[in-house]
């Protein structure tokens, strides 16, 4: 679960991105793109897991996750044909971008550096990894850290106990 | 000890073994679809923890059916898919639901005789009231009648306290209670302290997914007598007949695996309890001669007709504040003061639900707008914050255009699939205008700034597939009686949402498996 702390760098990190003018664009016009529906399942390498736990990093802007993120990858690759290879491809794609500069900086560097590598990626991808990567890593944000950021205890979907349901809302917001 | 083949393995099928295996008797329960896991913590996986669509989460639990096993075709006003509603695996439809579990009030048992209208049941509130509660101990039900002065009088407590309202349920309680409109806590098939080797409940908050178990799944009872040498389930088997000698069940022709090879099974008692599509699609594919032509029970034409469905409308309330919706359950603050109102006849009653839920449809629509960073998706989600789930769940009347028959396509063994009819009629129009107004007069009292409920056409099941197989007094109207025997064919029982002869505005999956134990009961005695 986030702290507040955690939810202050992260505003903070995301306003920075903001300002500094490295929003994400988007790379389809007119076609809605679709996820793979076909290609091996299997489980994911470790290598290739930390660079998609980095991308969830970078879109989502938290500097510490609380979601299943790491769940959610691993069981797309090993349920859903196609994401294995799209999961890999991309992986791939972020070493191959990161040259010289070497892949610590995909998963350490600044933010501003992060979103750069990742704007470049998704820019010669021809849209390949907007949605298994791009859309449902915010997906999946927005089913679960999403609510700790905007309050909530805990997200729907994971445990909450049975009394902070019953407490007002630590923001005070519901009245 | 006696030979009983129950078809079907959902939560009436499952209850009824559970009784008999315990009585003694030995059990053959037949299941077209396979084994799930349970607790279902892979299906909570797939479907909530994992899932990144709220309303449409990725359903690999139960995996689908080969194709020729499992199909239906509908015409009609029903805009989703029923096949896709019917879950075929052990432990059915309860593997996959929210638990709301009240009895019906006594006077859901007399429509005909109090309003005018529909069918009485062959049976009252007060003689299946002890069943009531001999069901809300078996599914461990969450509950308090303190609250609720529209619910039927009881001869016990609920076996578990409820759960109590939420912060904003308590502020919506009082506005509601001001303008005259009463709601109360929900009783739910979801323990809220360790129960029964069940765990209490944690509050995920996806009770129609619960990866704990403490909602409540019928596979917990089959766990209790898995081990019994008495119970033997066969998943992937579909049945295609009842075999009649001389006036009496004796049997059922099945195809273990979903193979060619088809076998017999010969049983004392044989039981249908797989819904009211299929129980209806296997009487009316066991026809032969003489009163049995137009298929078994169906003397009296009544075999798939009174298909009945709930009229569920989920609308939202959007307010100029937030209300922080989606804290808890989600089933809380419930109103049944709408199920019996005054001058009902022309129109039906309704429940109203006003659950501690996420507005699924609306975080939906944002998460498909594809925000591209964390801080937009944040951002579009904040007009979420002042919405809040307002669901109806109507009652519905059967009509001439509401039936199940045998003019689908064919399945792989040459069987007709179950063809099904549904067109709203007047009833149910009426019932929806009234529903609206309610809605209109909870906003006005909540000092909502919006409500928007669906149009008629839009509504949802519920899954709850009633009727076809009517309970009543006789053959000459009826399929079954009280306890599910069918009327002309001894040896015979037809359990289940299948047996009920109205559509109520109340859920009925309580009544369904105290109907059950009662037969369970009964069918015990007469085997000893």
């Amino acid at each position: 679960m986030l702290t507040r702390r955690a939810m202050a760098a992260w505003l903070a990190a995301a306003g920075s991105a903001v300002a500094l003018g490295v929003a994400w664009k988007h790379f389809h016009h007119g076609d809605v793109p679709k996820p793979p529906t076909s290609g091996p399942t299997g489980e994911l390498d470790e290598a290739t897991l930390a660079i998609l736990m980095a991308t969830a990093h970078i879109l989502t802007g938290l500097e510490k996750l609380g979601g299943p993120y790491a769940g959610y990858f691993g069981f797309q690759a090993l349920n859903r044909p196609g994401y294995l290879g799209v999961y890999r491809e991309f992986a791939e794609a972020v070493r191959h971008q990161a040259g010289e500069q070497g892949v610590s900086t995909y998963l350490r560097g600044s933010l501003d550096d992060r979103w750069s590598l990742l704007e470049k990626i998704e820019s010669l991808s021809e849209g390949r990894f907007e949605v298994p990567i791009h859309r449902e890593t915010l997906a999946l944000f927005m089913q679960t850290d999403v609510w700790v950021v905007l309050g909530y205890d805990g997200w729907p979907g994971s445990p909450r106990g049975l009394d902070a349901y019953r407490r007002p809302f630590r923001s005070g917001a519901s009245s | 000890m006696k030979r009983v083949a129950i078809v079907g393995s959902g939560i009436v099928g499952i209850t009824i073994a559970y009784h008999l295996v315990r009585s003694g008797h030995r059990v053959d329960l037949f299941e077209n679809g396979p084994e799930v896991p349970y607790p279902h913590t892979p299906q909570f996986e797939a479907e909530v923890l994992y899932s990144t669509q709220f309303s449409a989460p990725l359903a690999l639990f139960p995996p689908k059916l080969a194709p020729g096993i499992k199909g239906v075709t509908q015409s009609g006003d029903y805009g989703r898919s029923l096949d896709d509603e019917r879950i075929m695996c052990v432990g059915g439809q309860a593997t996959r639901w929210f638990g709301i579990t009240p009895r019906l009030q006594r006077e859901s048992f007399k429509p005909r005789t109090l309003h005018g209208f529909g069918t009485d049941w062959p049976i009252s509130y007060e003689e299946l009231e002890p069943y009531y509660g001999l069901a809300e101990r078996h599914l461990g039900i969450s509950g308090s009648n303190e609250d609720n002065p529209f619910a039927a009088p009881r001869s016990e407590p609920f076996p578990l306290p409820p759960f109590e309202l939420g912060y904003q349920d308590l502020i919506f309680a009082e506005k509601l209670k001001s303008a005259g409109i009463v709601t109360h806590t929900t009783p739910q098939a979801r323990v809220r302290n360790d129960h029964d080797g069940r765990p209490g409940c944690q509050n995920y908050g996806s009770c129609e997914r619960c990866p704990i178990g403490a909602r409540y799944s019928p596979n917990h009872h089959l766990e209790l007598i898995r081990e019994s040498k008495l119970l033997q389930v066969h998943t992937r088997s579909l049945v295609r007949r009842i075999i009649i000698e001389n006036g009496r069940a004796k049997g059922i022709a099945y195809h273990p695996d979903h193979g060619p090879e088809q076998k017999e099974h010969r049983a004392d008692v044989i039981i249908i309890a797989a819904g009211a599509i299929e129980s209806a699609r296997l009487l009316l594919l066991s026809a032969s001669g003489g009163i049995h032509r137009d298929g078994i029970g169906n003397v009296s034409g009544q075999v798939g007709q009174n298909f009945g469905m709930h009229h569920v409308f989920w609308g939202e309330l959007t307010f100029d504040h937030p209300v922080m919706p989606g804290r808890a359950g989600p089933p809380t603050l419930l109103s049944h003061q709408f199920t019996e109102p005054p001058g009902r006849r022309q129109f039906g009653g309704t429940t109203i639900e006003m659950f501690d839920g996420m507005p699924y449809g609306s975080i939906d629509r944002i998460v498909a707008k594809a925000p591209a960073t964390g801080r937009e998706a944040t951002e579009a989600l904040q007009p979420v914050l002042s919405r809040r789930p307002l669901t109806m769940n109507a009652e519905t009347i059967p009509g001439p255009d509401k039936f199940v028959d045998l003019s689908g396509p064919k399945d792989r063994f040459g069987d007709s699939f179950a063809a099904i009819t549904y067109r709203l009629n007047d009833f149910d129009r009426e019932t929806h205008a009234r529903i609206n107004v309610i809605a209109e007069n909870i906003a006005h009292a909540l000092g909502a700034e919006d409500v928007r409920m669906p149009p008629v056409e839009q509504f949802w099941s519920g899954h709850h597939h009633l009727g076809t197989c009517k309970m009543g007094e006789g053959i000459r109207d009826s399929v079954v009686d009280s306890f599910g025997a069918v009327h002309e064919t001894a040896g015979l029982y037809v359990c289940g949402g299948a047996a009920f002869p109205t559509v109520t505005p109340l859920q009925p999956t309580l009544t369904m498996v105290a109907l059950a134990i009662r037969s369970a009961h009964r069918i015990a005695e007469e085997l000893i």
